[in-house]
């Protein structure tokens, strides 16, 4: 069982750091509540990895302060070192060694004993769906397996932080959900995770997502404000009849609740409307839009728009602002 | 101390079965060196090299020696494929490359050693291997050194012909001499100066055909030596004598022919001790004896295998080394290690062990079946396993430097071959290291074959236990080995990935 504690796991402030080739990292500052996931998001080459291998102490920071467990990570000592179960970004196991034998050498390597091991391995295979698999060699898993038996190399000895670089790169959709489920399952038992992803649509799993790009930490936030950060407000998408429609958005526009009315592109009478709190203006506009027009939308629903937009968005709110 | 031990193992146990799932890779190591070994065995001659020669013989052939004889000689050392009567010919077949030596014969070889010249049997060879050159060179001079010999045996042997009829002579001239000191006529005048004569001729012949004697001490040549400065005394006193018959003052000289007499006297059991002396301990009165106080020497297949078994162990022991920790450094490992609670020594120890495993079972089997070649195990089991202990030690500990200074599986590869190569020709697997110059000898030293060949030829072959110098040497390649791998691991796993 995970030990639960209040103040932050990670906490990053100003962190720089710049490789000979210019590259690097810079003004990292965000942290990690436990039992939180947090994504961090962005192109590939953004700076992801980086931050991840500054968490774990592979690379020290230029300037700026990293505190993993309220230590700086290349202080670490073998009690620090086993509350960490990391998932690099490429499969590191061994291709001559089955899944059970490539999961007691992890499990060896932090000083289980083998007792331990094999309670935690039964598990685990079960956890990642490996059971059918436990004899195989580490070279005939398909990606996705190789995937989860990396994570669940990683939770065997029960980490408190869990840092996994782009686990869900390369495998096909349906693997990614099952990947991301068991992220959430590990949540739901306490463990606090840090997950580096490109596919900005995974942004919606997290608890919290920290969006970078070109070493740069663009913003951190809930899915949910990111959202409102991006589109300046929550979107209500309203079906109208065409006759109506220049009216209509006059009409709106006009109320003082409404920050911005668009056409939704492609969509006849489609419209989005931008308001503060969706929730709460729903029916207050289609009671309006009755009342005045005397029409009822065939579409009113609060819109949650893809996070590949809202990536867009705010990476162009970013570049306006700049 | 439980969790050290558990890393440790789960490294061990890691390699333990990352290996035996490569079933092929032990049994290429452990069957290739046998196979090699027996294949060399079963077809392996001679360390001499063979040459393809054309002799050129005289068309009108060489005087006083017979062309088959020459042939037999020449076959003794070469492998004669063409006898032709031109040099221009025989040249044109060297340029060709059909032969790889000409000998030419000079029709006037005997004339010229008669004359007292010494004759040159011309030979001309295109060889670029320094070895074969001096190989051609030691077998011309065997052969010359043989020809030699042959002349001298058979001018002896014409010595001793001669000197059997000189002694009749010498009886004859003795007789004639008493004669004298008896009665001196007219008759007997004439009849002795005859007689001496004809022995004077015979003693002339004698002292051409003796044969010179080797400057070496030594009684066969002295008494060559006493028979030619007697037999020229003689001749002296002969001259005299015929000298005195002519002038008529012989009756006054009746002492001094007595004396000639008692010479003659003392010539005859000189000349009796010539002939019975056999023409060989005249010509080559030293000959050699030898003895191998171990009794019968090891074929060439047994005498090597110490030095195979030597050399897989080594070559296995790098291999395994230089892979290891290069496979781990580009597939990501090290990254892991030093998130995870991973010491450098844990990986080093379990690593090392593992494959002490693997190297002990192929040196076992290899040795095994080494004894279906009749090689002799070792007198000394546990010296002989203490022995591969240490030179897997030692040879790891070169392959995991090999892996910790090596950017990619290529050059790892690379290295260790270059380590195969210099110890082929710098650990006395094939070259003796007295042939080297001091300066080789740092590399000699820091290689773990010269010191494991020689433990190993002196327990399996001498039968005694390897020279001290054997193990220090091991154990310092090991500890240095060690000590820098441990120094720049320790420095990759601190380093920056950049």
């Amino acid at each position: 069982m995970v030990v639960q504690t209040t103040s932050p796991i990670i906490e990053m402030k100003d962190v720089n750091l710049t490789f000979d080739n210019g590259r690097g990292v810079s003004g990292l500052s965000f942290h990690l509540d436990p039992g939180t996931i947090l994504g961090i998001i962005g192109p590939s080459g953004c700076g992801k990895t980086t931050t991840v291998r500054l968490l774990t102490g592979i690379y020290t920071p230029d300037s700026g302060e990293v505190c993993v467990f309220g230590k700086h990570p290349a202080n670490f000592q073998e009690p620090d070192k086993i509350r960490i179960g990391y998932i690099p970004q490429s499969f590191i196991l061994y291709p001559y060694l089955n899944t059970e034998e490539n999961l007691h050498f992890m499990g060896g390597s932090y000083g289980m004993s083998l007792k331990e091991r094999k309670a935690r391995i039964n598990t685990l295979l079960d956890f990642v769906e490996l059971e059918e698999a436990r004899k195989r060699l580490g070279k005939h898993l398909s990606g996705g397996m190789q995937r989860r038996l990396m994570l669940a190399s990683a939770l065997l000895h029960n980490p408190e932080l869990i840092l996994a670089d782009e686990p869900t790169a390369g495998i096909d959709p349906i693997l990614r959900a099952r990947v991301w489920d068991n992220f959430k399952r590990l949540r739901e038992e306490g463990h606090s995770i840090v997950i580096t992803t490109q596919y900005v649509g995974e942004a919606a799993y997290c608890d919290y997502v920290a969006v970078m790009r070109e070493g740069k930490l663009v913003t951190v936030d809930t899915p949910e404000g990111l959202r409102r950060q991006a589109m300046g407000g929550e979107v209500i998408h309203l079906k109208i009849e065409r006759k109506n429609i220049f009216e209509i958005m006059k009409y709106l526009m006009d109320r003082r609740s409404v920050l911005k009315v668009e056409q939704v592109e492609g969509e006849k009478g489609g419209l989005y409307v931008y308001v503060k709190n969706a929730g709460r203006e729903l029916p207050r506009l289609l009671g309006s839009i009755r009342e005045q027009f005397d029409i009822i939308p065939r579409i009113a629903e609060r819109y949650q728009p893809p996070f590949d937009d809202v990536f867009v968005r705010l990476v162009q709110r970013i570049e306006e602002e700049a | 101390m439980r969790a050290w031990l558990t890393r440790t193992l789960s490294f061990f146990l890691k390699e333990i079965h990352e290996i035996r799932r490569q079933p092929k890779l032990i049994l290429s190591l452990i069957a290739g060196p046998f196979f090699v070994l027996a294949l060399f065995g079963a077809t392996f001659e001679s360390s001499r090299p063979s040459f393809r020669t054309v002799l050129v013989w005289p068309e009108e052939g060489v005087p006083g020696v017979q062309q088959g004889p020459i042939e037999f000689l020449i076959q003794r050392n070469f492998d004669l494929v063409a006898v032709v009567p031109d040099r221009d010919e025989a040249m044109q077949m060297l340029e060709e490359g059909d032969v790889d030596v000409v000998q030419v014969i000079p029709s006037d070889l005997i004339a010229k050693v008669e004359r007292g010249e010494r004759p040159e049997i011309e030979v001309v060879s295109h060889a670029v291997d320094p070895t074969a050159e001096s190989w051609i060179q030691s077998l011309m001079f065997n052969q010359v050194n043989i020809l030699n010999r042959l002349l001298l045996l058979e001018r002896t042997g014409q010595a001793q012909e001669q000197a059997v009829t000189i002694k009749v002579e010498m009886r004859d001239a003795q007789n004639t001499l008493s004669e004298l000191e008896v009665n001196l006529t007219p008759e007997r005048k004439e009849q002795a100066e005859s007689s001496i004569q004809t022995l004077q001729n015979a003693l002339t012949l004698l002292i051409a055909l003796l044969p010179p004697v080797p400057e070496e001490e030594g009684d066969m040549s002295a008494r060559v030596d006493t028979l030619r400065s007697e037999t020229m005394l003689i001749l002296s006193d002969l001259i005299r004598l015929q000298e005195m018959i002519e002038s008529g003052t012989i009756e006054t000289e009746t002492e001094r022919l007595s004396s000639i007499n008692e010479r003659l006297s003392g010539l005859e059991s000189t000349i009796d001790i010539f002939i019975n002396l056999p023409p060989e301990a005249i010509v080559a009165p030293i000959q050699p004896s030898y003895l191998n106080v171990r009794g019968q020497p090891f074929s060439l297949v047994v005498y090597y295998a110490p030095g195979v078994l030597a050399l897989l162990i080594q070559h296995l022991a790098i291999t395994l080394g230089a892979m290891a920790l290069v496979r781990e450094k580009l597939m990501g490992s090290f990254e892991m290690f030093r998130i995870a609670p991973v010491k450098i020594p844990h990986l080093i120890i379990g690593k090392t062990f593992a494959y002490s495993v693997y190297v002990f079972v192929a040196s076992a089997a290899l040795a095994f079946l080494l004894r279906l070649l009749n090689v002799p195990f070792a007198s000394d089991m546990l010296l002989f396993f203490l022995l591969i202990f240490l030179l897997t030690l030692a040879s790891l500990g070169i392959g995991f430097l090999i892996s910790a200074v090596s950017g990619s599986d290529s050059q790892a590869i690379q290295l260790t071959m270059l380590v195969l190569l210099l110890s082929i020709f710098f650990s006395g697997f094939f070259l003796p290291l007295s042939g080297f110059r001091e300066l080789a000898m740092p590399v000699t030293l820091i290689l773990p074959l010269t010191h494991g060949l020689r433990g190993m030829q002196e327990l399996m072959l001498v039968g005694r236990p390897p020279d001290p110098s054997v193990w220090i040497g091991l154990i310092l390649i090991a500890v240095g080995s060690y000590s820098l791998v441990l120094f720049l691991l320790h420095r990759s796993f601190k380093k920056v990935i950049s």
